[in-house]
């Protein structure tokens, strides 16, 4: 269906380019949202990953899926983001978050458990969160995790074992 | 190699952690999303293409112009040759000059070119 996609928006019909809006906004801001860890900055680069994406589409060469080649713009725009926020000393400390959680503890009941979640995906740290949701969420295989984010099989695993342990420790810790 | 890729969703099986990722899954809140980016693709596509015609136009005058200086001299040159008198070095030199920055010249238009189409 990509491919189909694809030749549209090279043959001129930028108007098909909405397709792959459709289809793969909510997870390019999921994937950002893991690694910069507020909504604004992700979704800034959610539409920045799509105008790389336009403008790099007749460098891609279909050796790969649509998919894959996009989520690799949108972690690399991701990192690159981050790395921006890091010096510009824009992101809350990972204990400051800790503390907004515990404070939820005392609010209402509605919506607490899925803030928390929310809440606690984002205290890990950006490579684990990545992992989690490429491997749990889009049931992506390892082999293309490596493609995506570049890391090797090894870290990959690693980074996926201690992703789990994570969650496990915060959850205990805070819920 | 799919047995392969079982093996690895089995090594990280953890229904706990999935449920987990799937319930601080999250969507875009913002509904003109979709339009935002159309809206800045469109005017990126008009840009680029009044650029590229912009710079073919150019292309086409700098291209005349160096034509003629190219055949200007190339005239001189040969009426010198034909009249006997002593071919200007300088000349020969002006004329290789010419045709070199031409050559650098027009590779550099096609590649502003190539950057500004789709």
């Amino acid at each position: 269906m990509d491919d189909i996609y694809i030749d549209r928006v090279l043959s001129g019909d930028v108007e098909a380019f909405s397709y792959f809006i459709r289809t793969y906004k909510d997870m390019a801001f999921n994937l950002a949202v893991s690694i910069v860890k507020d909504d604004q900055y992700a979704e800034e680069v959610a539409q920045d990953a799509f105008m790389k994406a336009f403008t790099g589409l007749k460098s891609f060469h279909r050796t790969a899926k649509f998919k894959s080649w996009f989520y690799r713009i949108v972690v690399n725009e991701s990192f690159l983001r981050l790395r921006t926020l890091k010096k510009a000393r824009v992101l809350i400390p990972l204990e400051e978050m800790r503390d907004v959680i515990l404070e939820d503890d005392l609010k209402e009941e509605s919506h607490q458990k899925t803030n928390k979640i929310k809440a606690v995906l984002s205290l890990l740290a950006p490579k684990e969160s990545l992992a989690l949701q490429l491997f749990y969420l889009e049931e992506i295989s390892i082999n293309e995790i490596t493609d995506i984010t570049g890391w090797t099989k090894a870290n990959t695993k690693v980074i996926l074992h201690r992703a789990r342990k994570s969650v496990r420790e915060i959850c205990n810790n805070t819920l | 190699m799919k047995n392969k890729m079982l093996e690895e969703r089995l090594e990280f099986k953890d229904d706990f952690i999935k449920d987990f990722v799937e319930k601080g899954s999250r969507t875009i809140s913002n509904e003109d999303f979709e339009n935002e980016i159309m809206h800045k693709i469109y005017a990126t596509t008009a840009y680029k293409k009044d650029m590229a015609s912009k710079l073919k136009r150019s292309m086409y005058f700098f291209y005349c112009g160096l034509s003629l200086i190219g055949i200007y001299i190339f005239i001189t040159i040969l009426n010198r040759f034909t009249s006997n008198s002593t071919t200007n070095f300088i000349s020969i030199l002006t004329l290789f000059f010419v045709i070199i920055i031409g050559i650098i010249c027009v590779g550099n238009y096609k590649r502003f070119l190539h950057s500004f189409s789709f």
